[in-house]
């Protein structure tokens, strides 16, 4: 009989009907279609039946309605409706009126609802998921089942079917899988079924199917139903076509043979069918499979759940639903009856089947564990045909990205503490009692799908129930109210869903006081909950004062319900009241209101009962920002312990994200019930990557360690991928930092092109550079050293099965790195100190051991042997130099090259031979520390020796005996400059002309200058005209870029920032930047020494000629210093020079004077310098300039921290010298003329450094006019 | 809008740099970066009027004399800075100013004398609050003791220098001469 049945389900998205032709009688049809995230319920029409139309029904009614047992047709609704509402997967009573609905009983005759073993199986779980609605084959396939056997010409749909039970003598479910798995060509359908199973090889569970294949058609395999973690399969059916292996199933590109279920769900809900198998009668089978009813038999697949193994095996044989349609026949209602679970994976292994028909059974499972398992396998979600997608509308709502699940999924039905309070204990026991002397009738044993939940209540009633008792105290105002009350006991667990799988809600779901869940796992007996008259008491005594409690408590539950669900079940009104929280939270204050809605989708709410628990490890990917709302944590690093404590309000976590760096620290509760708020990375980079705050700060001990600021987009260096930059940070933190983010702890030889990647992204970071050059500003090198002994796992063996192992590696590997690029950027400084020697050879040998016990590390025994090559070099270099001397004659001349023990000077006495590192702290240098009276002893010493040693021993030498005495520089213009008493390298600081005294401190007024300091230096007097000025720019020029050379970039850094505190030389910085003063004076005093006036001008043009070829050689060092000269006072003064000059001269120098004009921060220099290729000889004191004013204008220290945006500004101003050298000087000599005299010139140039002098010499050439 | 070129000039350490960066920066404790194009203009507004100063400091190159004729040279105003801690660094200040005298070929300029340092003890104080204010009448200037650290008669010095430039009457430059050399 065909019933005609038509059933349109409307929700706001969908429609479906079914053709009439495809229901029949026999089948009922379930429509989960409205199942769309929808709140609205559905309408269900169902035509000609007239029996069932329904539209938004309340929760309670429906409650109601089931729990009447008594009426006809409620009994049917009853009997569907336990097992619709009770199943975990199924959407919310409330809206989904349809179940009871639409599972239309064809006739009463058909389907003895008296009989308790009778169940309607209704499994949405895929309409749950959105795949319904679907139309299947198979419902076709059952109505033809009472005429010709065809196969089906609809596509195999999603979903589920209901079958006439009673008829089949089954009630099962059936569903199919999804459309990359079933495939729509009927001939090739397969059915799966997938049983989990302990065992590991698909075979072993053949064999068990088999063994287990029972004659006894209706025995069924019983199990403890209560177990919710045990699962049977029973099948009734035949297995004699269990011929065909079991098989692995790969259509889902499932690689996960021992976990399968990993493959069951990206579907991403927990499902549990329950199927139950039985003879029956009436069944008009066609399968046409071999199996008799003699040979029926049970499948008693068990498959419980262990551990985190599981292995499905697959059946080869009717599943069954056609097996059981076979079998059934007369059993009829003294069938027995047992309940199983099946716990099936579609996908994991699969039999083909000799039937028709092919139906597959899945449900999906409901361990969470697994579930985070599965869910992580994104594999499965690209599985499912696209094409199938498009067929089937709900399909869309499975490939929703907000749909897909992440790992962590945080679920709202579990409790977020283990130890409950005691506060909510007793409310707990409070409610209870009142509910067991009040409204006893709450609180029953229930049946729902064939299972039967012992003491449980229904959400709704529950709701309904607190509501009488506390709307009449007027404590409890709403529904929602109430049922955030009830949530706050369920979130610690004093209330607890029947099978932990939903939160509270108001809906008909079945609920428990998780003492009589334990009780009745203890025993079976009521009374042991009972509560005592004692009880009654207190409980009507306390219950105004509960239900205020859980008032209070109730928003907060409702909140972490909310932020608990998944993104894609938020509401509107969820995601405002998440809203409306984030707007208090500290962390993201910061933010626009804009991002905090985009966050409302997409926070979740992490709860971490227990002290102790680790959110996550050093060195793991960052996957997750968090921010604290209740509790705290530790913030521990490998080999230094707890570093600090982040408490509520603080945030963590977001480094890793941002910088794609492992994570540095591990995060461990630091007390029972901490609670936070998670953003996971795909969300945060999505939000929050680019509108993040400038400022990362890392504490450690309640003190901040280290500050990083986001680099600007305009300034982002294309080549990193670093997102923050280090701001500021304690020196021990910052070299922490630049080792774990800044060096490839991986071994470089197993590491692919990725490797080299980052590798190179990391050269294109400036930090390390940054830190090498300015270190020694914050972080002296045995504190440096003292830091990496420190960082290196010395001492720790490293055997294979060391769980550190590689760990362990990086970090060694980190160091080795560190100190080659140390050596190779900063060079002899490094090996200046003794103790670097220590330390470096310690290194070695720890490096080599390593190497050659466990083969690990070998390259970086190569970096290691290049850094010990240069600590050779070097010191070889100062043994050779040993005894090098160094003069400074009385003329006050440059230093210059003494004596060489090694005895090989080229080119007669001349100091040509390439002077690779200038002068050495340990070189001796000689010269004069002269008295008040003018009288001077001649000193010896290295260079290094302090201002204070040279004091003595020439206060010693020259018999003076006062304690009150300074070394002072006086110079030629009779200015004086007291040397402090550590100051190093004094010989060498001495201005052009000026002379080491040696007076009493209050003396120093009475100095005079010694007549010489008031004549130009004994340069050699020689008619400039004489050379060529090319050769003369040549020669300068040369001379100049050796000079430069021989300054290491720390000299700027002794000089600016005091070379007292460093007690280092600045006597090669010294040496270049006298010779500016030395070009510069000597211009002026050539000319203004040329008393003929033509010869003047032509000297005059001769120099604007040398400043232009400087220019040309770019060594604007020499080419300011002749321009400076050129415009000095003396000379500008001198009208009837300028006037005799060729107006083409006064336009070059013009043109030059606009080159050195400082306006706009010498403007002119600056963009000339950047567009300048090196090799160049900048203009030093600017650089000096840069360098003083960055120094004063930003402190070093803020806040205890160094302020590394100051080192970065050192660094950038030493890079500038550090470019201009980074080619050699390589420009092709003009045709020699007078090389050696050229050469021997400009070495010793004749200058008057006084300026009183000079404008005196000036007056004398051309008087001032009156 | 009118521009100012402003140099400082005095011996090495009186704190000229933290003077000319505590008024180019202000209170604000942002990194200072002296590379920049901007990184000692600073816009005031002196008697009403907006006006920019450029201010040209040899601090950090005072061993380069000719640097420091060089910004003499391109300066209109001029500040005389020594430490009221160090009396060398007052008496040097007499050659500076002859100095701007020469360069700038004129018998008086713009000019503020300024005491550093006045945020140090009496203790520590070497030059007198008089000592300074008598050679200001010398030099005829105006004399300020400021600090830098306490920000004390910092932007004062500026502003008084603007209103003396402004002041300056700008004599019209003498064609006669020229034409007399001519001749």
């Amino acid at each position: 009989m065909l019933l005609n049945k038509v059933i349109r389900v409307r929700d706001k998205a969908q429609a479906v009907e079914l053709p009439s032709s495809t229901v029949t009688e026999n089948t009922y049809v379930n429509v989960p279609a409205l199942v769309m995230g929808s709140e609205e319920d559905a309408d269900i029409e169902i035509d000609r039946l007239g029996l069932i139309n329904s539209s938004s029904r309340s929760s309670s009614a429906l409650a109601k309605g089931f729990s009447d047992t008594d009426s006809g047709i409620s009994n049917t609704g009853s009997s569907s409706c336990e097992s619709f509402q009770s199943d975990q997967y199924l959407p919310d009573p409330g809206k989904d009126v349809l179940y009871d609905d639409t599972i239309i009983p064809g006739t009463d005759g058909v389907i003895d609802f008296d009989d308790d073993d009778f169940t309607f199986k209704l499994n949405l779980s895929l309409a749950n998921l959105g795949i319904g609605p679907y139309v299947s084959a198979n419902n076709i396939m059952l109505e033809n089942t009472a005429g010709s056997p065809t196969s089906t010409n609809a596509p195999f749909g999603y979903g589920q079917f209901e079958f006439n039970l009673d008829e089949l003598g089954v009630d099962f479910d059936i569903v199919e899988p999804p459309p990359a798995f079933a495939n729509s060509n009927s001939e090739d359908e397969k059915c799966q079924l997938v049983v989990d199973s302990e065992a590991e090889d698909p075979n072993e569970i053949r064999e068990s199917v088999e063994t287990h294949n029972l004659t006894e058609p209706d025995v069924i395999e019983c199990s403890a139903e209560d177990e919710l973690d045990m699962v049977h399969a029973d099948v009734n059916g035949t297995y004699d076509n269990l011929d065909a292996p079991l098989q692995n199933n790969g259509k889902f590109g499932c690689s996960h043979e021992r976990s399968s279920r990993n493959n069951v769900g990206n579907l991403g809900k927990e499902m549990r069918t329950e199927t139950k198998v039985s003879g029956a009668s009436g069944c008009k089978g066609t399968n046409n499979s071999n199996c008799s009813r003699g040979n029926s038999g049970t499948v008693p697949a068990s498959a419980i759940q262990n551990g985190r193994r599981h292995n499905k095996g697959k059946l080869n044989g009717p599943t069954g639903a056609t097996a059981a349609s076979s079998s059934s026949s007369s059993s009829g209602k003294k069938r027995k009856r047992e309940r199983y679970e099946i716990r099936i994976g579609y996908l994991c292994y699969e039999l083909p089947i000799n039937a028709d028909k092919h139906v597959s059974i899945y449900s999906l499972q409901k361990n969470k564990d697994m579930m985070e398992d599965l869910l992580g396998h994104s594999k499965l979600k690209n599985s499912f045909d696209p094409q199938r997608s498009r067929n089937h509308m709900n399909m869309k709502n499975m490939q929703d990205p907000n749909k897909s699940h992440k790992p962590d999924e945080p679920n709202p039905s579990l409790p977020i503490c283990t130890n409950q309070s005691p506060d909510m204990i007793r409310a707990g026991r409070i409610l209870r009692t009142l509910i067991l002397t009040r409204s006893p009738g709450l609180v029953r044993d229930r049946r729902q799908q064939a299972r039967t939940f012992r003491r449980c209540l229904v959400g709704a009633e529950m709701v309904d129930w607190l509501l009488a008792i506390g709307s009449a105290s007027g404590i409890v105002k709403s529904r929602h109210q109430a049922t955030g009350m009830w949530q706050a006991l369920l979130e610690e667990g004093i209330i607890q869903h029947v099978t932990l799988e939903h939160p509270f809600r108001d809906k008909y779901i079945f609920y428990r006081f998780t003492i009589d869940a334990e009780s009745e796992l203890q025993s079976r007996s009521w009374s042991r909950g009972l509560p005592s008259p004692d009880d009654e008491r207190e409980a009507d005594l306390k219950c105004p004062e509960v239900l205020a409690y859980l008032a209070q408590r109730a928003p907060d539950a409702i909140m972490r319900l909310i932020l608990r669900k998944p993104s894609y079940e938020r509401t509107t009104d969820d995601l405002e009241m998440i809203y409306e929280e984030l707007l208090h939270i500290k962390a993201l204050a910061h933010l626009s209101n804009s991002v905090k809605r985009e966050l409302a989708g997409v926070i979740v709410f992490e709860a971490h009962p227990t002290n102790g628990t680790i959110l996550f490890h050093q060195g793991d990917e960052g996957k997750s920002w968090y921010i604290i709302l209740k509790g705290s944590v530790n913030v521990v690093i490998r080999g230094k312990g707890a570093v600090t404590s982040l408490f509520e309000g603080d945030d963590f976590g977001k480094l890793a994200l941002v910088n794609d760096a492992p994570r540095a620290a591990t995060i461990v509760c630091r007390e029972d019930n901490c609670h936070f708020l998670r953003v996971d990375k795909d969300d945060f980079n999505r939000i929050l990557r680019d509108v993040e705050a400038n400022t990362v700060r890392l504490k450690e001990h309640g003190q901040d360690v280290l500050v990083l600021e986001k680099i600007s987009a305009n300034n982002t260096n294309p080549y990193s991928h670093f997102k923050y930059t280090v701001m500021a940070g304690s020196p021990a933190k910052m070299l922490e930092h630049l080792l774990e983010t800044r060096l490839d702890g991986r071994d470089r030889s197993s590491v692919d092109s990725t490797g080299r990647r980052a590798s190179a992204a990391g050269d294109t970071d400036s930090f390390l550079e940054e830190f090498l050059m300015t270190h020694i500003i914050f972080m002296p090198i045995h504190q440096l050293l003292t830091e990496l002994t420190r960082q290196y796992p010395f001492n720790t063996k490293i055997d294979a099965t060391c769980q550190d192992r590689e760990f362990l590696l990086a970090c060694k590997r980190r160091v080795v790195q560190f100190v080659h690029r140390w050596a190779t950027t900063i060079g002899d400084p490094v090996f200046e100190e003794q103790c670097t020697h220590t330390f470096l050879d310690e290194l070695f040998k720890e490096i080599q051991e390593e190497s050659s016990t466990s083969g690990a590390l070998r390259d970086d025994v190569n970096l290691m042997l290049q850094v010990m090559d240069m600590k050779r070099t070097y010191v070889d270099e100062v043994t050779a130099a040993a005894g090098q001397k160094w003069k400074l004659p009385p003329s006050g001349q440059p230093v210059c090259l003494f004596g060489n023990p090694s005895g090989n000077e080229e080119g007669g006495g001349e100091a040509t031979r390439e002077r690779r590192c200038g002068m050495r702290p340990s070189d001796d240098i000689i010269f004069r520390v002269y008295c008040a009276d003018h009288t001077y002893c001649t000193l010896r010493f290295p260079l290094n020796t302090t201002a204070e040693g040279l004091k003595h021993v020439a206060a010693d030498k020259l018999g003076l005996k006062h304690d009150d005495l300074v070394l002072v520089e006086l110079k030629s213009s009779g200015e004086k400059i007291v040397f402090h008493d550590t100051d190093v390298s004094i010989p060498t600081s001495l201005s052009l002309n000026g002379r080491i005294f040696i007076s009493l401190k209050d003396h120093l007024d009475a100095l005079t200058c010694l007549p010489e300091q008031e004549r130009p230096t004994e340069g050699l007097v020689t008619d400039l005209e004489m050379f060529s000025t090319r050769e003369l720019a040549y020669h300068m020029t040369v001379l100049d870029w050796s000079l430069f050379k021989c300054v290491h970039e720390y000299e700027l850094i002794y000089r600016v920032f005091g070379r007292h505190h460093f007690r280092k030389i600045t006597s090669n910085l010294d040496v270049f930047l006298r010779r500016f003063n030395e070009i510069q004076f000597w211009v002026a005093t050539e000319i203004l020494m040329t008393s003929n006036l033509s010869k003047r001008v032509a000297l005059f043009r001769k120099f604007l000629k040398l400043a232009a070829y400087c220019k040309e050689y770019q060594n604007l060092n020499a080419f300011f210093a002749i321009v400076m000269g050129l415009g000095n006072v003396a000379l500008t003064r001198l009208t009837q020079t300028w006037e005799r000059l060729p107006s083409k001269s006064r336009k070059v120098f013009a043109e030059f004077e606009s080159f050195i004009d400082p306006s706009r921060n010498h403007r002119a220099y600056r963009m000339a310098l950047n567009k300048m290729s090196p090799p160049v000889l900048p203009f030093m004191p600017l650089i000096l300039k840069d360098m003083t004013f960055t120094h004063e204008g930003n402190k070093t220290f803020t806040d205890g921290l160094v302020s590394f945006e100051k080192m970065h500004m050192l660094a950038q101003t030493i890079r500038i010298m550090r470019h201009a050298r980074s080619r050699p000087l390589n420009v092709p000599p003009p045709t020699p003329r007078n090389e050696q005299e050229v050469k021997a010139y400009i070495r010793c140039l004749r200058c008057i450094d006084n300026q009183r002098v000079l404008n005196q010499l000036s007056q004398k050439l051309e008087p001032k006019r009156v | 809008m009118k521009e100012y070129k402003i140099v400082v000039l005095g011996s090495g350490g009186v704190g000229k740099s933290a003077l000319t960066v505590q008024f180019v920066q202000g209170v604000f404790v942002e990194a200072y970066d002296p590379t920049i194009e901007d990184s000692y203009r600073k816009q005031i507004e002196v008697d009403g009027e907006q006006c920019t100063l450029e201010v040209l400091d040899t601090a950090g190159t005072e061993q380069f004399t000719s640097m420091r004729d060089l910004y003499m040279k391109n300066g209109q105003g001029f500040v005389l800075v020594y430490s009221i801690a160090a009396q060398s660094t007052f008496n040097d200040l007499e050659d500076v100013r002859d100095q701007i005298l020469r360069v700038k070929d004129k018998d008086r300029v713009p000019m503020v004398l300024v005491g550093n340092k006045c945020d140090v003890d009496d203790s520590e104080r070497l030059v007198g609050k008089d000592q300074g204010a008598n050679l200001a009448q010398k030099f005829g200037c105006t004399f300020l003791e400021s600090s830098a650290k306490a920000r004390i008669n910092v932007s004062e010095i500026f502003c008084d220098l603007v209103q003396q430039i402004n002041k300056e009457v700008v004599p019209v430059p003498k064609p006669k001469k020229r034409k007399c050399t001519i001749l």
